[in-house]
């Protein structure tokens, strides 16, 4: 009876922490700049050679970057709050619990661009000499937007709350995503040694105007598996709700030591995946881009 | 002031920070038209360093003692030649690489760090102890994002880099943004010393 009692003491705790995270992170400035830069790429035709593909960019830093740094300081704040309050009303844990699933809300603005995406992929779709080609069907393209669309929209914030137990320091998130930009950019599919390990990144190109000699335009398709990426991502994301609960001492238990286990053996197995199954290597469209 | 210099400026992360814009300068130089984000990232950096720069965290101590205001923000912006500096010798050391538009980048930079300088000072003099963190978190993610994602570029260019961007708009905004921004420093300054 006491269990059922706590349990639903917590649960009911959860639930109006989750509501009062989820209205505050709604009005955070970060938030609603990325909610207006993502709703923008949306109005009017998208680039004709990759219809809403290369937009792909914008809910990731829109949605994902700047929430990275909305999230670190909405945890940090939260942090703050219950220490000012001496005895905490609800354990760290919840608190992590609640934050984690308000990122379920950029999430979601990252899934309806990507529906939106779809649609206007067949509503414009690409000239022959475009992107994507070949083998890439609506399967391939729906992975590769999730990952890079909607994924990244959600991996942001988790990677904020991880930042916001762990270096709640001054400048730390800003720099953190900065560096992390910069990696991204790196790994991102331009430079040929990188690009069957780019998969490791949780953003990457999957294609586009990469270019070969004499037609520095020219589309390619990259190699890797776009929907085992997606589910690394996944597992990324899982593993930054773990991290982040394990900041709260009171929640290392053996199931979420177990839990971590398992998403860690699922992360490296699906990254492999990702790098040596679906397109085998670079594909260059056969038709030159100004044809 | 050398003395307050050396203890009120948060020189772990001004250093790191400035260390990190010469890296990403560095990537910008070697692949430019690839790395050109890394540009106005860099650029709000240097408006996250000015702004973290300002931050006051024993205000409540501080603001009671003699020293005005006015003086603890000279003393503060220090870390502005630094950066701008800084800025200036990555843009020399790797001017054949960048596109032919020297000035204007100078200003960007002094765009953001007199932005950040002003806001943060203004919002110190009406008793906020530490504008500068709430200013960088907003204007480096931001600054990162609009870099990334690149929004209307035909009709607002922020952070141009192709020949056939309307570079002569894009001066025009960056020219506001710094005079913007002078006159709400010396706004600010000219309230503070008035208290003073």
């Amino acid at each position: 009876m006491t269990t059922t009692a706590t349990t639903a003491r917590t649960g009911s705790a959860l639930g109006q922490l989750t509501a009062m995270e989820l209205r505050r992170y709604a009005t955070h400035p970060l938030f609603i700049i990325g909610v207006l830069l993502t709703v923008a790429t949306t109005v009017g035709r998208p680039d004709q050679p990759s219809s809403g593909f290369f937009n792909a960019i914008v809910p990731a830093a829109g949605l994902g970057i700047l929430g990275l740094v909305a999230m670190a300081a909405q945890t940090r704040k939260a942090a703050t709050l219950n220490r000012a309050a001496g005895v905490t009303p609800v354990p760290e844990r919840v608190q992590t619990a609640a934050l984690a699933l308000t990122a379920l809300l950029p999430f979601t603005v990252g899934l309806l661009w990507v529906a939106w995406a779809m649609w206007a992929q067949h509503h414009w779709p690409v000239p022959d000499n475009g992107f994507p080609f070949g083998p890439a069907g609506d399967g391939w393209t729906f992975a590769a937007l999730l990952g890079e669309g909607a994924f990244s929209a959600l991996g942001g914030p988790l990677l904020g709350i991880v930042v916001g137990r762990y270096l709640p320091q001054r400048g730390t998130a800003p720099i953190v995503a900065v560096l992390l930009v910069a990696v991204a950019i790196v790994f991102q599919g331009i430079f040929e040694p990188l690009r069957s390990v780019r998969v490791i990144m949780p953003f990457t190109y999957w294609g586009g105007p990469i270019g070969v000699e004499g037609d520095d335009m020219r589309m390619l398709l990259l190699s890797g598996s776009p929907g085992w990426w997606a589910a690394y991502l996944g597992c990324l994301c899982g593993l930054a709700v773990v991290a982040a609960l394990w900041h709260d001492p009171s929640a290392r238990t053996p199931a979420l030591r177990l839990v971590g286990g398992a998403l860690f053996v699922a992360a490296v197995v699906t990254c492999l995946l990702a790098m040596f199954t679906g397109v085998e290597h670079t594909l260059v469209n056969p038709l030159p881009s100004g044809a | 002031m050398t003395r307050y210099l050396v203890q009120a400026v948060p020189w772990r992360l001004t250093i790191a920070a400035t260390g990190i814009i010469v890296g990403l300068m560095t990537l910008v130089a070697r692949w430019p038209a690839v790395m050109w984000p890394l540009q106005g990232t860099a650029l709000g950096l240097i408006a996250g360093i000015t702004a973290w720069a300002s931050d006051e965290p024993a205000a409540q101590v501080v603001d009671t003692l003699p020293r005005p205001l006015w003086w603890r923000i000279a003393a503060r912006a220090a870390v502005v030649p630094l950066v701008l500096g800084t800025w200036i010798a990555c843009l020399l050391v790797a001017r054949s690489r960048l596109p032919d538009h020297f000035w204007f980048f100078v200003l960007q930079a002094a765009g953001m760090a007199g932005l950040a300088l002003a806001v943060t000072t203004w919002r110190r003099g009406r008793g906020v102890a530490e504008p500068g963190r709430a200013f960088a978190a907003i204007v480096v993610p931001t600054a990162t994002a609009l870099a990334l994602a690149r929004p209307f570029t035909q009709q607002l260019p922020v952070f141009p880099v192709w020949p056939s961007e309307d570079w002569h708009t894009s001066r025009t905004v960056w020219a506001a943004v710094t005079t913007g921004s002078c006159v709400i420093l010396a706004a600010a300054l000219i309230r503070s010393l008035r208290k003073a």
